[in-house]
């Protein structure tokens, strides 16, 4: 857990321009610092009834309940039995807190406003627009997303879409 | 301005007019029965007091307009404080009037953080009230103000029991701070310590003098003269003026604690003046005549009453007490966000323990110290969430006492002599449900004190008591709380309902109804049996309104009704929102919580009880009830076990809206366990509405009843 007391020195200064970044089937990932709360292993979650296959349901959080999705699975990518490195990035947008399964955790990196490239704007793909940019590094490339609206427009619409089919 | 101190500021004030109007309405009664007893002049002390510190805290937040009124409804209390007066009918209802507008006045402020708006009202509630002032202070108004038996014979000003109590108990004080202001300045000269004791000589000079207790006037007079020359001289107290000091803190003390109500007098006055005039006389250094001054000193010593340390002992005790007693109220202001953390905190604590005592590395060990401290540790976590669950109960008194003005205002206006009886108000509930409980019962009241009661005339000639009365009861029944509200008036008239609903169309002509069933249509929108549409009630929205609330708090309303003798209706609440007393259940792999109200029974099926319909429909024959079965392996996608309705356990759950059976695995046991939201970002899902966290910290989704009755009863239909 030492990138979650890195997070807690930091304050809301400091964050600017810092990313977490994780791993999926091999590509590294990064969210900025500022949605994230904490970082905790896997654990047992309880599925809900009438969701999309992504979330994987609710787990306890010291009391507070809250939902997690897999993020492989929203991406399209086959899903990977958990581990020990999964891990559940404990996200926060808008008032909402929600879980992220990742394959693994990495690190917090730097990633100056010069390095970060715009998204390609031709793709049509629909997954595109949760592309914030990309951090092209000297060793890597970091794929950069942007969590509002990766989880805001998009989940609540679905939510809204499913409960408008069952009404 | 600030805001929070604005808001804190309307929220004490609002506290304070809940707790004061109450006590308006006994004063009147008392009056009006003619009763007067000294409880009277603590009650118009209390109200007094209310706007005197309601004008103290509008002053300082400089709403000018409060100020005024609350600084003329003082002055009119005033005056029955002192007993000047007697109250009467219409200054309680002014009074009444002041408090309303003030509460108006108050919600404003809160929105716009100033009272300008309000000035014409005020105005016009300053007049009437010297209307009235001018009516009690004119002498021809002799007969409306009956001087009260006098307890002093000093002037023209009464001097209660009351007064002199208060200013015993304010010299005791001050006595005190004037003690240890001296015993400062016999060490060092400080500036500061001897102008306290010099302000609280004078205070208790003035008191005194305002009372007429004029040996303490003429000590505390003298001993201010001493003190302020030896300011003016700045120099250091000698030790002799020191005692000569507290000699005359010791003898007001003493004197004043033994008025008992009567002008207290102290033996030897003249010779405690004369030795306070030695202070004056006393240069800083000790004179020759001074230092024998001592032995002079014991004769004097003898004929005053010398404060010994038992005395003293009293004293403090006497103190205490009054601390016990005390005036302000005991409870402090908290978030409810942070008493809910506190419960959650609680709740993983209690999740946290049983993972340490259960720990699978202890397995096949026996500790017996361990065994030990982790009972204790049980029993102290379990009377910890005792605790954090009960902080969040108040008892229902203050919702309870704002019907006694209600019922007083109710019975103006509908010209009925209407009395309310309310037992069992410290029945304690969810704060959160307490707020919302004040409309439902307002609307219930209402609709008795003008549709249940009679008038004084048509209850002469049905031969009841010409006052009617409305009880208003609180109790816990079954992890509930039961109120009822009922009234000894006409009651329902069964066929007026019947041909109103009738004309509304709600029933088919020649349809029979139970009396439950009917009684059920008073509560649709816009049923109002009333003939004409008064200022209280009658247009079929407040029991509308009523059906509603409760709804909104999980209640339930009953309907008991006596024609000609009276109706009551019971209202069934939970006692909280934050937790629920609950029956887990076991459903292949997963866990639910249903809530323990909606179980009817639970059993086990045998094979020639279930019907299966052609179009795939479960049916579960219950003592020739047809039920139908509900699965939630369908609904919650669960491929796990039993299957097979004759293996598992088919719980039946009623609720208003109809009965269904479930099908689960295993019943494990009743539980109580604290409510926890869903995340609002997953919206809604069939079947569910909330969850708990179980003693292993795994999670356990709350059963919607009404969902999933409709669920089965859809499915039966369609």
């Amino acid at each position: 857990m030492r990138e979650m007391d890195y997070l807690e020195e930091a304050d809301e200064d400091t964050q600017e321009g810092k990313f977490l970044t994780f791993q999926l089937n091999g590509e590294v990932y990064g969210i900025e610092i500022r949605n994230v709360l904490e970082i905790i292993g896997i654990q047992k979650v309880t599925p809900l009834p009438d969701l999309p296959h992504y979330f994987k349901g609710v787990i306890n959080l010291r009391g507070k309940v809250i939902p997690v999705l897999d993020v492989r699975l929203k991406f399209g990518i086959p899903p990977l039995d958990y581990h020990d490195r999964t891990c559940i990035v404990v996200a926060k947008i808008e008032d909402y807190e929600v879980g992220l399964i990742v394959d693994r955790v990495d690190e917090v990196i730097d990633i100056p406003q010069e390095k970060i490239e715009l998204p390609p704007k031709i793709s049509k793909n629909s997954k595109s627009k949760y592309l914030q940019g990309m951090g092209n590094l000297e060793d890597k490339v970091v794929i950069l997303l942007d969590v509002s609206k990766f989880l805001l427009d998009q989940e609540i619409s679905l939510v809204d879409e499913l409960s408008a089919e069952t009404a | 301005m600030d805001f929070d101190l604005l808001k804190d500021f309307v929220a004490d004030s609002r506290d304070l007019l809940d707790e004061v109007e109450p006590d308006l309405i006994s004063l009147f009664r008392e009056y009006s029965n003619n009763s007067k007893t000294n409880a009277d002049y603590e009650t118009i002390n209390k109200v007094f007091r209310l706007f005197h510190s309601l004008k103290g805290s509008a002053g300082f937040l400089q709403l000018d307009n409060l100020v005024a009124v609350a600084h003329h409804a003082e002055t009119l209390l005033d005056l029955f404080r002192r007993g000047n007066a007697n109250l009467a009918k219409s200054h309680i209802n002014v009074l009444c009037a002041c408090c309303d507008l003030i509460r108006r006045m108050l919600g404003d402020i809160l929105i716009k953080g100033t009272d300008i708006e309000h000035q014409i009202p005020c105005q016009q509630m300053i007049v009437s009230i010297n209307e009235l002032l001018e009516l009690l202070t004119n002498p021809a108004s002799e007969e409306i103000s009956e001087p009260i038996p006098e307890i002093s014979t000093h002037g023209q000003i009464v001097i209660t029991e009351e007064m002199v109590l208060s200013f015993v108990q304010e010299s005791e004080d001050q006595l005190k701070l004037i003690e240890a202001c001296i015993l400062i300045l016999a060490q060092l000269s400080d500036e500061e310590s001897l102008q306290e004791a010099f302000r609280c000589f004078h205070s208790i000079k003035g008191n005194a003098g305002f009372l007429g207790f004029k040996d303490i006037e003429a000590v505390a007079h003298k001993a201010e003269d001493a003190l302020e020359l030896i300011a003016s001289r700045k120099e250091q107290l000698s030790e002799k003026s020191c005692q000569i000091l507290l000699k005359v803190v010791d003898q007001l003390r003493a004197s004043i604690s033994k008025s008992g109500g009567k002008a207290p007098t102290i033996r030897g006055v003249k010779k405690l003046l004369q030795e306070i005039e030695k202070i004056s006389a006393t240069p800083a250094t000790i004179s020759p005549v001074l230092a024998t001054a001592p032995a002079k000193e014991s004769p004097s010593d003898s004929n005053i009453p010398v404060v010994d340390k038992s005395w003293r002992q009293n004293v403090k005790q006497k103190s205490k007490s009054s601390e016990e007693a005390p005036e302000s109220r005991r409870d402090i202001r908290v978030d409810l966000e942070k008493l809910d953390q506190l419960i959650n905190l609680v709740g993983e604590l209690v999740i946290a323990e049983s993972m340490v005592i259960h720990n699978p590395d202890l397995e096949g060990h026996e500790f017996e110290n361990f065994e030990k401290a982790s009972r204790h540790l049980q029993k102290i976590s379990r009377d910890l969430q005792d605790i954090a669950l009960a902080i969040r109960m108040v008892p229902l008194a203050s919702t309870f006492k704002k019907m006694l003005r209600l019922v007083h205002d109710l019975s103006n206006k509908t010209h009925k002599k209407i009395d309310l009886l309310i037992r069992g108000e410290d029945t304690e509930i969810d704060k959160t449900l307490v707020e919302s409980l004040s409309d439902p019962l307002v609307h219930l009241i209402r609709n008795c004190a003008d549709h249940g009661i009679e008038t004084p005339q048509e209850r002469i000639k049905a031969g009841k008591p010409e006052t009617g009365t409305i009880r208003l009861e609180a109790s816990h029944e079954e992890g509930e709380v039961q109120i009822l509200v009922s009234d000894d008036g006409r009651g329902l008239n069964a066929e007026k309902i019947y041909n109103k609903a009738l004309e509304k169309g709600l029933i088919a002509e020649g349809q029979e109804l139970s009396d439950k069933d009917l009684f059920k249509l008073i509560f649709e929108p816009g049923f109002s049996t009333a003939d004409s549409v008064s200022d209280i009630s009658g247009r079929g929205v407040g029991l509308d309104v009523l059906k509603k609330n409760l709804e909104k708090l999980q209640g339930h309303i009953d309907i008991r009704n006596r024609p000609g003798l009276g109706c009551t209706f019971i209202l069934r609440i939970p006692l909280t929102l934050a937790i629920i007393e609950g029956m887990l259940v076991r459903v292949g792999t997963r866990h639910y919580t249903i809530p323990l109200l909606s179980i009817r029974e639970s059993l086990k099926a045998k094979k020639e009880q279930i019907t299966n319909t052609m179009d795939g429909r479960e049916l579960f024959s219950l003592r020739k009830e047809l039920i139908p079965i509900v699965r939630l392996h369908g609904l919650h996608n669960i491929s796990e076990g039993i299957q097979n309705i004759e293996e598992g356990i088919i719980v039946i759950l009623e609720s208003g809206v109809g009965v269904c059976g479930l099908l689960v695995d295993k019943v494990i046991g009743q539980q109580q366990t604290v409510i926890k939201p869903l995340s609002g970002f997953l919206g809604h899902m069939r079947g569910v509405c909330g969850c708990t966290i179980m003693g292993n910290g795994d999670i356990s989704l709350i059963l919607d009843i009404s969902t999933l009755l409709d669920l089965g009863n859809e499915e039966a239909i369609a």
